[in-house]
């Protein structure tokens, strides 16, 4: 049952990993599209090798330590130097070996034994065996050890055994569905030379030491990380083209906090790859001849709105559904991602697993007059200033959000208006806005989330997880049992079932208000060819740099 | 001792002339200043603008035009619309209220505390002056802004708490040129004159300290509100200022340096508002400086 012994510091950690860092590795889609068909003629057809893939990154990694991160910058960074046990093809979005030669789940689904690829070398010398993943995976599950995403993706793992070098088996508590999938989250869960670690101690996280594609060489605090190939590198996941080394001789990381600098590095040509584009910027690249644009649609909502249901004018179903339907989703699309963006009816958008098509149909639709007539039906009448009143007290709720989301606040508190709620919006630090959520001090606030799996909807919405991610604070029996059978049930057709009654009561008893499911933009340099998008990561094994 | 020296023309007219007599005398070279004048009829058109903008604006700053998002200038938005639909002229009209508010606001707390501070230390004298110019001297080596930037850190981001703010940062400044100019006064004749026949204190600060400090004054208390426009909108443009959706400058230019590739109208015109506003302020200050200072008279 995984995450039920986590405690508060570490969901919040995992909150700030799987919402609002700038989504790169977590992030993604069913309909991953990359376009490198546009690209000018001029381009060689064969793959050259050398030359160097700047990449402009909007956070700096804290750590590179993947146990002890919590960073999509630092996964996106690790997943370059290290590799996975199975990996993702990003043509086809299926589940593929890699570090792992094969796998075997057994029938009642709790033992999955899987075989290590024979001559992998760590960039240390050590050779990868079945014992260096377990001693991997003890140290993540090591509570000393304070990993945080990383001991949420194999929270459910009852036992771990390494019989021989090439055999590993891993015990579950239960059968998982979600596991599998998880084991291909790039980055966190690469396996680290043991030597390596102890060799560094502390500044490991500085010094880190894998068995990918890259070494790391060095990080310029403030500035860059770079990374050179590594030229023993001959094990890619079996979808890549290039089955020996990388092309590039260096990759190399710049932190650009700014949007508007990360745009004038691009132009300049001081970077290749623009992580994270504004939708608003994006169009200017998609008509220029000297670029690519990579896209993928979030996997989870890019805004909605949570509720506190222990405030006392929230507690009223009628509030909460005159609430969702006084939100014009389509107006905020437009305004804020330039209209790249789906609408959201439900918990869980159509790029997750069990989304249910249906919600759409009953999910809350704008009606103002329906709303009105809502909080009208709650006692609340309008007063001369046209705000809603009830017993000599106005409807006025406080609205917290992080600095970016200010344009969709201002729109949700005039759209909240026109039907006489009062928002004041309270603009905070994303640590003191987890913080206050996490214990419920808020009336109204703004999140976003990303997640492969509609299991988060357990950490969101299931009454163990109060003082966690169940910021709603929801008590629902009937929730509960469902979140529950939801993690178990392997079946996946049984499972949509499951996750589509979820979804039917989340939303009729309106805990959030859901606005969207936006796209992520990755612009690049024609010079490098060839990047890819993967449902969990950017791939550069088929990339090469063009020489001039 | 280099303020001092630049007041010391002050004194030598005043003990010659009565103080009403200097009044009128200003005023006569004020009304031949062109720049000045127009500087006056400038800032009143705005102030006019700024009571009047309920009847001015075309539009509710803060309603949201959903089908005219980021649109650029035309003839039913003459200045164009913001990122979320919202008239950017209606926005600058109502934002003239919320700017003369909070600077006017701001440089009225100035004002009485610095005047206040500095009559007292160039009265008292002593260590009194001592220990409240020490302090005023700390609060200096501070720019005003990141010392407006702590006090809005502890009293928590509004318009209100930003007004405070940038009242309270200006505060040492003025004290110390209000504190130079009374200093002056204090050794004149008919100031000795006054206490030898037994006038009380606050009977000397009220009728011969504060009229020959007047001049001063008016020329600072102009050049602060410039100030005090440009702090404002400083911490607003950082977010701990206005709060949205009020229509400030400050927070219109942040909102819109973003799309300056895109829609330039968004950040070009608070700019431009804030700009010509404080250059009149700053103009206006220069001209009744002139006036009053006269050493640097023509």
């Amino acid at each position: 049952m995984g995450l039920k012994h986590v405690s508060k510091s570490f969901l919040l950690l995992t909150i700030l990993a799987l919402s609002m860092i700038l989504i790169i590795a977590c992030s993604s889609d069913s309909a991953s599209t990359s376009n490198p068909d546009k690209n000018p003629s001029k381009v060689t057809s064969s793959p050259q090798s050398g030359g160097t893939i700047t990449i402009g990154l909007k956070e700096e990694p804290d750590t590179l330590d993947v146990h002890k991160t919590a960073m999509s910058a630092a996964s996106n960074v690790t997943s370059h130097i290290g590799g996975t046990l199975l990996a993702i093809n990003p043509d086809t979005n299926e589940l593929e070996p890699y570090l792992a030669e094969d796998y075997q789940v057994s029938d009642d689904g709790k033992t999955i034994t899987f075989k290590i690829r024979q001559g992998v070398v760590f960039t240390d010398g050590t050779p990868l065996t079945a014992q260096v993943y377990k001693d991997t995976f003890d140290r993540i599950l090591n509570p000393e050890t304070g990993a945080t995403v990383a001991a949420s993706l194999i929270a459910g793992i009852e036992y771990i055994s390494a019989p021989d070098d090439q055999t590993l088996i891993i015990e579950l508590k239960a059968p998982s569905a979600p596991f599998l999938r998880n084991l291909a989250s790039p980055g966190y869960l690469q396996p680290l030379s043991k030597a390596a670690i102890e060799k560094h101690g502390n500044d490991y996280g500085r010094n880190p030491v894998g068995a990918g594609p890259f070494i790391f060489k060095e990080w310029v605090t403030g500035q860059s990380i770079t990374l050179d190939r590594n030229d023993a590198f001959n094990w890619p996941q079996v979808s890549s083209k290039n089955q020996g080394k990388a092309y590039p001789d260096h990759i190399v990381y710049k932190f650009i906090k700014d949007d508007q600098t990360m745009l004038a590095a691009l132009d300049s040509g001081s970077i290749d790859i623009a992580m994270g584009v504004a939708p608003k910027d994006v169009q200017r690249y998609r008509n220029n001849p000297k670029y690519y644009v990579l896209e993928n649609e979030r996997q989870g909502l890019g805004l909605f709105l949570e509720m506190n249901l222990e405030n006392k004018v929230l507690s009223d179903l009628n509030v909460r559904t005159a609430i969702n339907m006084a939100i014009n989703k389509d107006a905020i699309i437009k305004a804020v991602i330039n209209g790249e963006g789906t609408p959201a009816y439900g918990p869980i958008p159509g790029t997750i697993f069990g989304y249910d098509p249906n919600v759409e149909n009953y999910g809350h639709k704008l009606n103002k007059d329906k709303a009105i007539s809502l909080l009208e039906q709650s006692g609340f009448k309008k007063n001369g200033k046209g705000i809603m009143e009830k017993d000599g007290k106005e409807l006025a709720l406080e609205l917290s959000i992080m600095a970016p989301q200010s344009q969709a606040a201002q729109m949700v508190q005039a759209m909240l208006k026109d039907i006489g709620i009062n928002v004041n919006i309270q603009s905070m630090e994303a640590g003191t806005l987890i913080e206050k959520a996490t214990k419920g001090e808020y009336d109204l606030s703004f999140l976003s989330y990303s997640y492969s799996d509609p299991d988060i909807l357990f950490l969101l919405f299931h009454s163990s997880q109060i003082g966690g991610l169940n910021h709603v604070r929801a008590q629902n029996t009937e929730l509960d049992k469902l979140l529950e059978e939801g993690r178990t049930t392997i079946d996946p057709e049984e499972r949509k079932k499951v996750y589509a009654s979820i979804q039917k009561i989340v939303v009729e008893n309106a805990y959030w208000a859901p606005i969207y499911a936006e796209k992520n933009f990755y612009v690049v340099n024609n010079r490098v060819q060839n990047v890819k998008l993967s449902k969990v990561t950017i791939e550069y094994q088929d990339s090469w740099v063009q020489q001039k | 001792m280099r303020k001092l020296e630049t007041y010391k023309p002050i004194q030598a007219r005043v003990t010659y002339k009565s103080p009403l007599k200097i009044k009128s005398d200003s005023l006569q070279k004020l009304s031949r200043d062109k720049r000045a004048i127009v500087c006056i009829f400038f800032l009143f058109i705005v102030f006019i603008i700024g009571i009047f903008s309920p009847l001015l604006a075309p539009h509710n700053p803060e309603e949201l035009f959903y089908e005219s998002i980021l649109e650029a200038p035309s003839k039913e938005h003459l200045l164009g619309t913001d990122a979320i639909g919202r008239d950017v002229l209606s926005r600058l009209i109502y934002g003239v209220r919320v700017t003369l508010t909070v600077s006017l606001m701001a440089v009225t707390i100035t004002f009485f505390i610095g005047t206040l501070i500095g009559l007292i230390c160039a009265y008292v004298g002593g260590w009194v002056d001592n220990v409240l110019m020490r302090i005023m001297d700390i609060l200096l080596a501070l720019p005003s802004i990141i010392l407006a930037l702590a006090i809005v850190a502890v009293l928590g981001p509004s318009l209100t708490n930003a007004m405070i703010a940038v009242g309270i940062a200006s505060i040492p400044g003025f004290a110390r040129i209000i504190r130079g100019a009374a200093i002056t006064i204090k050794s004149s004749g008919f100031v000795e004159a006054s206490r030898s026949i037994g006038s009380s204190h606050s009977w000397i600060l009220r009728r011969q300290f504060l009229p020959n400090v007047t001049g001063i004054l008016l020329v600072y208390t102009t050049l602060f509100i410039g100030v005090a426009i440009l702090d404002t909108a400083a911490l607003s443009f950082i977010g701990l200022g206005a709060q949205p959706p009020t229509p400030e400058w400050g927070t219109m230019l942040s909102e819109g340096k973003n799309y300056m590739l895109d829609a330039w109208w968004l950040a070009t015109f608070p700019g431009l508002a804030i700009t010509i506003v404080v250059f009149a302020v700053n103009f206006l200050g220069d001209a009744l400086r002139d006036i009053f200072d006269p050493k640097s008279s023509r």
